[in-house]
């Protein structure tokens, strides 16, 4: 039967029910027995119904009898209910091959003649007959076709299909039979003199008629019978070729079910595997695992022509972490569906019958690096370039270099080897060993932006520029010399470009979304997530894990493999991505409100279509931007939030944005052990490849600095920091140094030596500058405004003209923790000032360190909040307000006290 | 082993035959008839005396035969009828249901048991009814099948008689036949740790059943699942780990083992082709084909396992000899799909692959799950370049036995082909692992990491290392390595591996280019390293050996020359300064 009426259309029970309600819809008289006519609304319902019935994808079953009687009801109400019980009194007269033959022929009249139409219909009053090149009428020609070719034990095998079809859910194997009987002769008959109640103008008495005549001569042997043996075979079939069909025991228990379940078309199941993959990339650790493998059993022994369910079952695997089993379904199905030649072609990159090989190595790619094997995906990219290259092959070589793009920002620029091109990373990419790590990205992401552009791929366009965009706002280059040369222009970074680039990208995916001319789908929407996620890491402040990055990546792969999910989704996917991107930029550049409107904007427009990365880095940063300004017990809620959404697999990464929570609560609080432990955790989760994950292993030991400082052991926490500047300039991580140079001065003002901090913070502040870096710069003069003050009375003027310029920035962009300190620094400016005046500037001081207090202890920074509370005091004291006065002392006492409990606390116990 | 132990086996043995001949179990009882001929000639002098044995045997041996016939009558019976438990009407139900039976005519004979309640009437219905659902199931594949022969055919019977057999096994009504039955119906429906149990079961009960052992051995995938298996200790039970162990590549265990049966059963046909087959798999191909000869000139017409034969025939190139077995096997059998691969084989050897493929195409639609069909098929497909069909091939050969490292091999050959070295790596991982002490599953990896494209030296020299311990006969990776160390610059490994290539070279009397490659290389060396005596012994051997390296050896002998000379002179002059 396969291969007859085209792709692996197999004539099924389900099939023949179809035709016979297309019967129904299409002409209800001509049928023998007639149909009762329906009304022209409920006709237009049951058309719709068998369309929709033609295409549905949301299993690869058939339904049942039972099932497709269920759905007629719901989609037609009363009307379903009638043809359902009309269909399931025609199913039985379908026993003989010669009944399904005259069938058959009989549904050739339903198809219109080239010369009909419609509108100009024949006399004929209720036939409207079905164009044969509609979808129904294609639907309806294959089945013809199909059944024509079948042969003649093709057909005795329906006719027992459609047997067992018809008494498959009866609830009771054993009564089958009898239940059968007592249908015939009883309730079928019952039910159909309900219609005639309900409908009128029913003429069923031909039918019945009908009925009895088949099974009229059958009842007394059939009763004969079921004394007798319980072979069920016997009793089928109302007439005289009982033994010519045998039902199996097991075709009519319904436990069975495998084989008399049959698969709908080969299309609907693609389409049923493309959504559960799309659904496994979207939904990480949401998906109920067994079940699907259950699924894909099931599947693989009904079809085993489907390799797609391999792919599913690499993709199920793959989000298990189930190494071993991953790599096996990866290389069967790309075994299997590189043989299958054409069976999956359509796309611009499988023309030929040399196979998706390349496709293979880059899933193997993505694969490798979901599991953090960095060399070997690597490797597998580098090779997947060549043989695309050699298969000239453009779509996967595009793919192909945006994967090695997000690899070499994975690796981190600190990766000496890849750097010196010394273990092969690099060296089939076509640059240069000689040139720098980031240099090379470059040259990279122009030359993968330059093959999407040729290759009109609007995905990998958008991709490459997202790619750039973030590019430009990690790195900061020399302006003059992009060709790497040694002495070129100054250094610094350029945020116009980056906006500019951002806003390219957006207007073409707009472009495309109206056009819906993309062919691609996919992948592009995953790396941009991957490399958005090292654009946010890149502030120093949420390296968030890359673990599951690549998830995305190997399931998007599909592009080439056989474009699962929609076109326009991926797209939509982008832009959500762009925004993410925006709020990295604003984030860097300055302004957490922003941030905020972006991850909002994301999180609310595109949480449906967007990767689960992406959401989950949307409700990240919300979280984080809750935290910044509404202080940790507000931030904890969004997490849990977060962690119900994205159980499991994900999990790693918010672990990691709260791990960063915690550490800075804990250190606010002074819980020093707890720090410890978060840091300690921190670290741990970075790769202990050397080289790799360098922003995370930097992240810790920034932390683990920060650490030192509170706890107070200066002259390591100096010495660690010395180190971590070295080898962040070594790794040309220039933002990172920015921020170590910050807390170098931090540590210097802890040790109450302003004079050597101040360098420090001279330094960074030019950097910052240098850097567009709006908001660390505002940090960074609130920082040397501190210093300024710790050098002496003498420069509190100096100190509050630096705080005023920072001003505008702070209250309008800063968190908690920046608008505390600097209303802190300004009120011991005012304070330390000798031309203070008690009665014009008192209450503008003590409003501010009102402020500083409240926002301190918002942030449970007990130690900066007591200092408030203490400057309240001693101001109220001068100016004799005992009661205020008391009120301050007490919460300073309050804050002490609760410092020292913290302090104290030996709890060393990570909430989870 | 003691006389009585034959005695008793031959006793075991014909009682088996005969009672799984009498529930159908044709193949088991095949076997145990071989193996009853293939026992120990010496013992079987006394007829008379062993049938009396036997008797009395059958007398006491607890499941069967309340003696009512004599000695004689039962001889002429021959294999019939021991149960005598039932009336004999059933009797007579019964010996129509296995005349059915016998004609292939599964339902009715299952239709003619119904009713009977025997143990051997129960099994036999069962055993009918899954046969003829087997039957379907093929036929079925025959209209169903897609392209390549995979289907979607079951067989209908599995679960109404799981669910029969279950619940006869929960009232312990199953004897070890059915034990078999209910085991061999778990495996198939994917309950793989119920049918060990129940696999392992029957055969403690009842350990004469071949084809139970062998459900076993499949289920066996590896070493660990054997080990946990529950078996008693009986000679059955030496046969099957001699069969697991040369499943499990184990090869030169499986081997001893063997031996140590032929003492008990020195004309068992079985043994011997299991050890031609282990000599086959340890590529001791001589020996394996001075077996196979013996084999099929005490047994003329047998197909079975003829395709390894034909694969060793294969190997050495003998097209006469194997043109000579593909005929007979045709003769004999035409319709086996061992013979199909004896003559794809042929044609290939005869660089025909488009009529090999057909062959084995030939023998795959008489049996999909003929493992060797498709991995040599995968091999033709790769000689005529079709490389996507050739992968398709070996998969499928993988799929149904992930323990075929030929057809992972071919995979990662086959990947290696078509440039992606590093993605072969993962098929010649898995071929190692299968194989981790055949010299050339290493020499493959080492051959994917020292290509141009991966580059990684290091892995390479590690793979040819393991090769070289692994006794790597063809000499690959000795070259390798010394090669390998000349580009990498360490010349006095470079040498020390350079030296060995020549030893084995000596022994092998193989002088190829190789050979004088060494030579050079090593005169250069000892040049360089200032023992000039042995340059000079190394370049003279050269010079046996024509073209350029030839001229580079004279070139080379005279500056050594040179050199001596200027030493002498040096010498000399030395000399004579000293002496006035």
């Amino acid at each position: 039967m396969a291969g007859s009426g085209g792709r692996g259309f197999v004539l099924t029970s389900h099939k023949v029910a179809m035709c016979i309600l297309m019967h129904a819809y299409a002409a209800p008289s001509s049928a023998s027995p007639p149909f009762c006519a329906l009304p022209s609304s409920a006709r237009h319902r049951l058309a719709l119904f068998l369309l929709d019935q033609t295409r549905v994808t949301d299993g690869f079953l058939e339904p049942t009898f039972e099932e497709l009687g269920e759905e007629l009801k719901e989609d037609l109400s009363d009307v379903g209910g009638m043809l359902f019980e009309q269909l399931g009194s025609r199913l039985p007269l379908l026993c003989t091959p010669e009944e399904l033959f005259q069938f058959f022929q009989g549904l050739k009249e339903l198809l219109a003649p080239a010369s009909y139409t419609s509108e100009g219909g024949r006399g004929d009053d209720e036939s409207l007959l079905i164009q044969p090149n509609s979808l129904l009428g294609q639907f309806l020609r294959r089945c013809i076709l199909a059944f024509n070719v079948l042969s003649f034990e093709g057909s005795g095998r329906l006719v027992v299909e459609l047997n067992a079809y018809r008494w498959l859910e009866s609830s009771d194997p054993r009564g089958i039979f009898e239940d059968r009987d007592g249908m015939i002769e009883g309730d079928v008959f019952d039910d159909e003199y309900e219609y005639e109640e309900d409908i009128g103008d029913l003429s069923l008495d031909g039918m019945n008629d009908l009925e009895l005549r088949f099974r009229g001569p059958a009842g007394g042997s059939r009763r004969g019978l079921q004394s007798g043996g319980t072979d069920p075979g016997r009793q089928l079939g109302g007439r005289s070729n009982v033994a010519a069909f045998p039902i199996p025991h097991a075709a009519i228990l319904g436990e069975s079910g495998v084989k008399t379940r049959s698969l709908r078309t080969v299309e609907q199941v693609e389409g049923f595997l493309k959504e559960q993959a799309g659904l496994l990339e979207k939904g990480v650790g949401r998906m109920p695992k067994e079940e699907l493998d259950a699924n894909l059993t099931q599947l693989e022994k009904l079809a085993p022509e489907m390799v797609r369910a391999h792919y599913l079952r690499y993709l199920n695997h793959l989000q298990q972490s189930d190494y071993p089993a991953t790599m096996d379904d990866l290389h069967r199905y790309f075994d299997y569906s590189a043989g299958m030649g054409g069976m999956s072609a359509g796309g611009a990159s499988c023309d030929s019958s040399v196979g998706r090989f390349q496709a293979g190595l880059l899933s193997l790619g993505s694969m490798h690096a979901h599991f953090g094997h960095v060399d070997q995906a690597m490797q597998a990219l580098n090779e997947a370039v060549r043989i695309a290259q050699q298969y000239n092959d453009d779509a996967c070589l595009a793919h192909a270099l945006a994967a090695l793009c997000h690899m070499l920002f994975d690796v981190g620029a600190g990766n000496e080897t890849y750097a010196k091109g010394e273990s092969a990373g690099l060296r089939d990419v076509g640059t240069g060993p000689s040139l720098g790590i980031q240099q090379q990205l470059l040259l990279l992401l122009r030359r993968c932006l330059r093959r999407a552009l040729e290759l009109k791929l609007p995905q990998l366009v958008a991709f490459s520029r997202l790619a750039l965009a973030k590019f430009d706002l990690k790195h900061v280059r020399r302006f003059s010399s992009l060709g790497g040369l040694e002495n070129g222009g100054q250094l610094g970074t350029s945020p116009l470009e980056v906006c500019k680039t951002l806003r390219l990208s957006s207007y073409l995916l707009g472009d495309s979304i109206s056009n819906g001319m993309s062919p691609h789908t996919g992948m592009s929407g995953n790396h941009a997530t991957m490399n958005q996620q090292r654009g946010n890491n890149m502030n120093g402040n949420q390296p968030l894990t890359a673990a599951g990055n690549m998830a995305g990546g190997g399931g998007a792969w599909t592009t080439l493999t056989g474009r699962l999910g929609r076109t326009s989704d991926t797209v939509v996917k982008l832009a959500g991505t762009s925004h993410l991107l925006r709020a990295a930029s604003w984030e860097l550049y300055g302004s957490v409100p922003l941030v905020r409107v972006s991850a909002l904007i994301h999180a609310t427009c595109y949480a449906d279509v967007a990767s689960s990365d992406d959401v989950l880095l949307s409700y990240v940063k919300l979280a984080q931007h809750l935290a910044a300004f509404r202080g940790y017990a507000a931030a904890q809620p969004a997490f849990e939030v977060a962690a119900k959404r994205f159980p499991a697999a994900a999990n790693s990464w918010i672990r990691t944005a709260q791990l960063q929570l915690i550490h800075d609560h804990a250190l606010h609080r002074g819980e020093l052990k707890l720090a410890q432990v978060a840091c300690g955790e921190l670290a741990a989760s970075a790769s202990p490849v050397i080289g790799v994950d360098m922003e995370r292993k930097t992240e810790a030991t920034f932390r683990h600095i920060r650490t030192l400082l509170v706890s107070g052991h200066l002259d390591e926490a100096a010495a660690v920091a010395r180190l971590l500047f070295s080898s962040c300039y070594k790794a040309s991580m220039q933002l990172e140094s920015v921020l170590v140079l910050l807390l170098l001065a931090d540590i210097h003002k802890t040790a109450d030596s302003a004079v050597t901090g101040l360098p420090y913070a001279l330094a960074g502040l030019t950097l910052c500058q240098v850097f567009s870096l709006d908001w660390l710069q505002a940090s960074a003069k609130v920082t040397l405004a501190e210093l300024w003050l710790g050098l002496g009375v003498g420069h509190a003027p100096r100190a509050l003209l630096l705080l005023q310029q920072c001003l505008p920035m702070v209250l309008g962009h800063g968190g908690l923790e920046l608008r505390a300190r600097t209303n802190l620094a300004l009120a011991r400016c005012y304070l330390s000032d000798p031309s203070f005046s008690a009665e014009t500037q008192m209450e503008n001081t003590l409003d501010l360190l009102q402020q500083a207090a409240e926002e301190f202890e918002i942030l449970e920074d007990f130690a900066l909040a007591g200092e408030a509370y203490y400057l309240q005091a001693l101001c109220f004291d001068r100016w004799s307000c005992v009661e205020e006065r008391n009120i301050a002392s007490k919460a300073f006492q309050r804050c002490m006290q609760s410092l020292n409990l913290a302090q104290a606390s030996e709890n060393a116990i990570l909430p989870l | 082993m003691a006389p009585t132990g034959a005695l008793t086996h031959r006793r075991e043995l014909r009682r088996a035959v005969r009672q799984l001949r009498a529930r159908g179990l044709y193949v088991a009882a095949k076997w145990a008839a071989e193996q009853l001929v293939g026992l120990n000639e010496k013992t079987s002098g006394g007829s008379v005396e062993s049938k009396v044995d036997n008797a009395k045997v059958k007398e006491s041996g607890g499941i069967e035969l309340r003696a009512r016939r004599t000695p004689a009558e039962r001889a002429e019976a021959g294999v019939e009828v021991e149960e005598s438990e039932d009336s004999d009407q059933d009797e007579d139900a019964l010996l129509l249901a296995r005349s059915y039976f016998d004609t292939r005519e599964y339902r009715r004979a299952a239709h003619a048991l119904q009713g009977l309640s025997g143990r051997k009437a129960t099994f036999l219905r069962f055993y009918a009814t899954y046969l003829a659902g087997e039957k379907r199931k093929e036929e079925d594949v025959v209209d169903l099948a897609g392209p390549l022969g995979k289907s979607d055919a079951v067989n209908l019977e599995l679960a109404s008689l799981e669910q029969e057999l279950s619940s006869l096994h929960r009232t312990s009504m199953l004897d070890a036949f059915g034990m078999y039955l209910y085991g061999v119906i778990l495996r198939e429906r994917d309950k793989h740790a119920e049918a060990c149990v129940m696999l392992c079961a029957s055969v403690n009960s009842y350990p004469w059943n071949w084809s139970a052992w062998l459900e076993l051995q499949a289920l066996c995938t590896d070493p660990d699942i054997f080990h946990s298996l529950d078996l008693k200790d009986h000679w059955m039970r030496d046969f099957f780990v001699a069969s697991l162990f040369l499943d499990l590549q184990r090869n030169s265990e499986g081997l001893a083992r063997y031996q140590s049966l032929y003492l008990l059963f020195p004309g068992s046909d079985h043994i011997l082709a299991q050890t031609a087959v282990a000599h086959y798999n340890l590529r001791e191909f001589d020996d394996a084909e001075r077996l196979f000869e013996e084999l099929l000139r005490v047994d003329p017409y047998r197909i079975e396992g003829m395709d390894t034969y034909s694969n060793i025939l294969y190997v050495k190139e003998c097209f006469a000899a194997l043109s000579h077995l593909a005929h007979k096997s045709v003769l004999t059998e035409k319709y086996r799909s061992e013979t199909c691969c004896i003559i794809g084989n042929y044609y290939s050897l005869k660089a025909q692959h488009e009529k090999a493929v057909l062959y084995f195409k030939r023998a795959l639609r008489l049996n999909p799950k003929f493992l060797s069909a498709w991995t040599l098929m995968g091999h033709e497909f790769v000689e005529m370049k079709n490389t996507p069909a050739a992968i398709d091939a070996y998969r499928r050969a993988v799929d149904i036995n992930p323990r075929d490292y030929r057809a992972w091999y071919g995979l990662g050959q086959t990947y290696e082909i078509l440039a992606m070295p590093y993605y072969a790596l993962y098929y010649y991982r898995r071929a190692t692992q299968l194989r981790p002490h055949d010299a050339r599953m290493w020499c493959a990896m080492g051959q994917c990491y020292e290509s141009e494209q991966l580059q990684i030296y290091d892995a390479a020299i590690r793979c040819y290392k393991r090769a070289v311990n692994n006794n790597d006969r063809e000499g690959i990776a000795l070259n390798k390595l010394a090669k390998l160390h000349v580009n990498l610059g360490r010349h006095e490994q470079a040498a020390f591996y350079f030296r060995k290539n020549l030893e084995r070279m000596e022994a092998d009397q193989n002088e190829s280019q190789e050979y004088v490659d060494a030579l050079l290389f090593l005169g250069n060396y000892s040049k360089n390293n200032g023992s000039l005596d042995e340059a000079e012994i190394y370049c003279t051997r050269v010079l046996d050996y024509g073209g350029p390296a030839k001229e580079d050896a004279k070139a080379m002998l005279r500056e050594i020359r040179s050199v001596q000379q200027h030493e002498d002179t040096l010498l000399s002059m030395e000399s004579e300064r000293s002496t006035p």
